[in-house]
């Protein structure tokens, strides 16, 4: 890690993309901002799309399977 | 690090995230594979989100016949949602079910559908309808879902979409995408001479301008034979076509790119590229002088400088005598590792007297550790090219 200060913000990117912190080595050159930017930036992108799925899911499927669908998912994740 | 594969990973990631490319410049100091990685992690959390869920949903599919599954995607569910719902299902039933659905709607699912689930579904379909997608995809510009795929189609189908594909910046823009690169030198081998050709000629084109870097892109992606190929055929066309390869890699800085694709061409090409008057130009000398700096390229560059002629040489002794820091050390050093002693000498000796001094100082450490004949020859090299005095053997 070249940057010490970044590290708390290098281990909260990895957890946002679900890969070991080492793997992000490359991008310890990057500042705390830039890291949290990036974060950020998952972060949005996955409730964009948790959003436009549960939009989606909600039109388009009857409530009652739709209810059940997702009670399904919540016991395995 | 290569500045276009870093490129061409900004522009993917930009489009992954949502967010303008010029927002991403601050990752163009990251190495492009890590990039790489970063954004595949990002298409697997894409992709893993609530799949559970789709599974479950998508249980339904096996119970009813294929043709009125494709009636319920088609005016029910719609193709978002069908993408998703399809990556939980076997191929086979995929297959069926995606036989009764037009292209426009299969190219609209094609655009959400996780490509590590595709895989064997492209081998089930029938060549027509990938063809038909494909048609709707490149209508619609989509150039990334069809990169994403195209590596998964066998080489008949793949020739049969480039036959419909009559714009060849398409086709660049494609091999643009291509996931994995790895099989990009493999789809450039099935294609048609003739369409290499025309999509080399693509360069001389100013009305194509945003296409050239996505050519140069090509050029360093594929390997070592096909470079060679490419360079050879790029000659053929005449210097024109080479000179605006020259710009276009100047205007875009693209030499760290560039200079390992000409070290792979073959030794009369690369004679005749070293030797061409536009790079003798002193600002796109200096750019070439600076690649091979701060990309540590030089043991490219002095390949290259081996087939230069006097004036060419001049150029770059002119270059490096405008570069601080420690060049003369990277290029000693380069010159150690390929043993290219007369070229390096021969360039030195066209340098100020302070810089010829300085490389002297620097080779008498190099004596130090090399056997007695490398010193040997070295400084009888030293005296014979001027650098130092005979007397200081």
């Amino acid at each position: 890690m070249d940057n010490p200060d970044n590290k708390a913000a290098l281990l909260e990117l990895a957890k946002a993309i679900r890969r070991p912190p080492i793997s992000l080595n490359d991008f310890s050159t990057l500042t705390e901002q830039q890291l949290n930017w990036l974060s950020e930036q998952v972060h949005s992108m996955c409730q964009r799309e948790y959003q436009q799925e549960q939009q989606q899911l909600k039109q388009k499927t009857p409530w009652l399977l739709r209810v059940l669908a997702l009670q399904r998912s919540r016991h395995h994740e | 690090m290569s500045n276009l594969a870093t490129q061409a990973e900004l522009v993917k990631l930009s489009s992954m995230m949502d967010v303008p490319q010029s927002q991403l410049n601050f990752l163009k100091a990251v190495p492009a594979e890590s990039l790489r990685f970063f954004r595949l992690a990002l298409v697997e959390l894409h992709f893993e989100q609530k799949r559970n869920a789709y599974r479950w949903l998508g249980m339904w599919i096996y119970i009813l016949p294929s043709w009125l599954v494709a009636l319920c995607v088609r005016w029910w569910i719609g193709p978002a949602l069908t993408a998703k719902i399809a990556c939980s299902l076997s191929a086979w039933r995929m297959s069926k079910i995606a036989r009764h659905l037009p292209d426009a709607f299969m190219a609209k699912v094609a655009a959400a559908f996780d490509p590590r689930a595709a895989r064997e579904l492209i081998l089930l379909l029938p060549a027509e309808q990938i063809l038909g997608i494909a048609r709707i995809l490149l209508q619609d510009k989509d150039y990334v879902t069809m990169g994403r795929f195209v590596g998964l189609l066998n080489d008949q189908v793949v020739q049969q979409i480039a036959a419909a594909i009559e714009q060849e910046s398409d086709l660049l823009e494609i091999a643009f995408h291509i996931e994995p690169r790895e099989r990009v030198d493999h789809l450039v081998h099935i294609l048609p001479a003739e369409r290499i050709n025309k999509a080399l000629l693509i360069v001389c084109d100013p009305a194509k301008r945003a296409v050239w870097p996505k050519l140069l892109a090509l050029m360093s992606n594929i390997g070592y034979d096909l470079k060679r190929q490419l360079g050879d055929l790029a000659v053929l066309q005449g210097d024109h076509v080479i000179e605006a390869i020259i710009q276009a890699a100047q205007e875009d800085d693209l030499w760290e790119d560039m200079l390992p694709v000409v070290t792979c061409l073959s030794p009369d090409v690369q004679r005749h590229v070293a030797n061409l008057p536009v790079l003798r130009q002193p600002e796109i000398m200096l750019r070439i002088v600076l690649a091979a700096e701060t990309c540590g390229l030089w043991t490219d560059m002095l390949t290259i400088a081996g087939y230069m002629n006097n004036e060419a040489r001049n150029a770059v002794a002119e270059a490096i005598s405008r570069v601080d820091g420690r060049v003369l050390n990277r290029i000693a050093y380069a010159t150690l590792l390929r043993s290219q002693w007369t070229v390096t000498m021969d360039i030195v000796r066209r340098l100020p007297r302070p810089q010829q001094m300085e490389c002297y100082q620097i080779l008498n450490h190099y004596t130090y550790a090399l056997d007695v004949e490398t010193t040997i020859y070295i400084h009888q090299l030293l005296v014979e090219y001027g650098i130092m005095q005979s007397d200081l053997t």
